[in-house]
């Protein structure tokens, strides 16, 4: 159970009196996979970062599994768009650290080894795991850190547009490996994934639950779920006409909202 | 062409240049002092210079050891000094608007200007070395320390707040490390302060070092011994500042 009931939620930064979210409110269950969809600086990395206990709301709440969050845990694992492993350690000691955190009980053998094989999970070769991550590319470094984020098993995991410095080969090979790994978890093992994005087409792809945040202060402006059977596959996902009318809707909705914040 | 040859070959690659300098002052003074154009007196020549490398070079050692008896405790001292003031001061921002006047204006007296006091009121010599060392060197890397821990990116602490590192693991494993071109670049700017204090305050209270060595002769009139020991105490000098500056490379080596 990783349930996930966002109520009322509000925020603004304590040195300013603009209001970022203006009460957010949805319920998400446990092993979906919701894509807040949005333009940018609507608010979704603010949401991500509210969700991950780096920010205090200044109202409402969020609950998982009915406890309030306070404070950051590993049980909110987060994949950031860039500076997603400290860069003066090697892509290796960057996993064993998180592992060293999760489970101080691990040897340091059996934490290399899980490593070594998360690496390897991801498509990186063993040699990668001493490697500093300045000499990886962008999509090797997304590769360790979406290991490092996946070897700890968090039941909730917090993703902030985590490809979006990637050129688009890149990027749908690591948005396969996602829903390869997402999808490997029996549904009540799952991990509840919420992935920030400003890319329609990637939300319609990857989630089965789309928040689309309007313009600030920002609040849900349309949710969409999309039933099992009626997910989005990439060999068909520009031609089937229910997939295409899904990406119409969503897009309409947004810039319905923009003409309407242009208007006011 | 094996493992040392390739080095060998790497290293005349790189400072062919720099070696071509260096022979070409020794070259210099060589025909200046070997053709006795310049006071000889002053400057003796190159094989007096030579005799009496070969024979102080038991004595030059023992002084060698005597200074770095001084030096490293006082880098080390210098170093956690600093890194306490400064970490305690870049993370708390109330202290550091109270006490960065506070220390800007401890910082900017000479050391030299204290040594008359420093030598009058420490217990002994060796005291009031460390104390003026430290504190001609310290400060550099202090506002390294503060500026390096007050400008650490955002996202790198909010990894580690993900990760719930804390404490002590938080202090070593993230904040040090993303704040070290900062703080290293402070040391680094300090070790020549460092060095001017110990060989200062060798030559006017010391029994023993490098610099006492080639006061004692200089005072002596034995020219050919205060330049070995001038020549020595540079050679010295810079292959710690090459020590460092490859400690520097390793520990930075993210960042290049």
């Amino acid at each position: 159970m990783n349930g996930v009931e966002i109520d009322s939620l509000s925020f603004c930064y304590r040195d300013s009196k603009q209001e970022i979210l203006h009460e957010i409110g949805t319920p998400v269950e446990a092993g979906e996979f919701v894509c807040i969809l949005g333009q940018s600086g609507c608010g979704k990395s603010t949401l991500l970062r509210l969700l991950a206990g780096l920010e205090k709301p200044t109202g409402g709440s969020i609950r998982i599994d009915g406890e309030e969050i306070r404070g950051a845990s590993l049980s909110r694992g987060m994949v950031f768009q860039d500076y997603g492993l400290f860069p003066w350690m090697s892509a290796g000691e960057n996993i064993v650290l998180a592992l060293r955190q999760r489970f101080p009980e691990m040897t340091k053998a059996e934490k290399k080894a899980l490593a070594l094989s998360m690496l390897e999970k991801v498509g990186l070769q063993r040699e990668i795991y001493s490697k500093l991550p300045k000499s990886l590319s962008g999509g090797m470094k997304q590769r360790c850190a979406i290991a490092q984020a996946f070897a700890i098993d968090p039941p909730i995991l917090l993703m902030d547009e985590p490809f979006g410095a990637l050129d688009a080969v890149t990027r749908a090979k690591l948005q396969d490996l996602v829903l390869e790994l997402w999808e490997s978890g029996e549904r009540s093992r799952k991990k509840t994934v919420f992935f920030v994005t400003h890319d329609v087409d990637e939300a319609i792809l990857l989630a089965d639950h789309i928040i689309v945040l309007g313009q600030r202060p920002s609040r849900i402006i349309y949710e969409l779920r999309i039933p099992e059977e009626k997910r989005a596959k990439r060999e068909t996902q520009f031609v089937d006409p229910e997939i295409i009318s899904m990406r119409n809707e969503l897009i309409r909705q947004i810039n319905q909202d923009v003409e309407q914040h242009i208007g006011e | 062409m094996n493992g040392a040859g390739k080095i060998i070959a790497r290293f005349f690659k790189r400072y062919w240049i720099t070696i071509l300098v260096y022979l070409f002052l020794i070259g210099l003074y060589a025909y200046v002092a070997n053709n006795h154009l310049i006071n000889a007196f002053l400057f003796p020549t190159t094989q007096a210079i030579c005799k009496a490398f070969a024979g102080d070079r038991y004595i030059m050692l023992l002084n060698l050891i005597a200074s770095l008896s001084i030096l490293v405790p006082a880098i080390v001292i210098s170093l956690s000094l600093a890194l306490l003031i400064g970490v305690i001061m870049g993370m708390n921002r109330g202290l550091r608007d109270a006490l960065h006047p506070v220390l800007y204006t401890i910082s900017v007296v000479p050391s030299i200007l204290l040594s008359p006091f420093a030598l009058l009121l420490a217990p002994n010599f060796r005291t009031a070395s460390l104390f003026l060392i430290v504190y001609e060197s310290v400060w550099a890397t202090v506002f390294g320390t503060i500026t390096g821990i007050m400008t650490i990116d955002r996202r790198y602490l909010d990894k580690a707040e993900t990760l719930e590192l804390h404490g002590f693991r938080k202090l070593f494993r993230v904040m040090l490390p993303a704040a070290s071109p900062s703080i290293i670049s402070g040391f680094v700017n300090s070790l020549s302060g460092t060095f001017v204090m110990l060989v200062y305050a060798e030559m006017y209270g010391a029994e023993y070092g490098m610099g006492y060595y080639v006061r004692q002769n200089a005072m002596l009139g034995l020219y050919d011994k205060t330049w070995a020991g001038f020549i020595f105490m540079i050679v010295i000098l810079v292959i710690i500042m090459q020590i460092f500056e490859k400690i520097r490379n390793r520990l930075l080596l993210w960042t290049m």
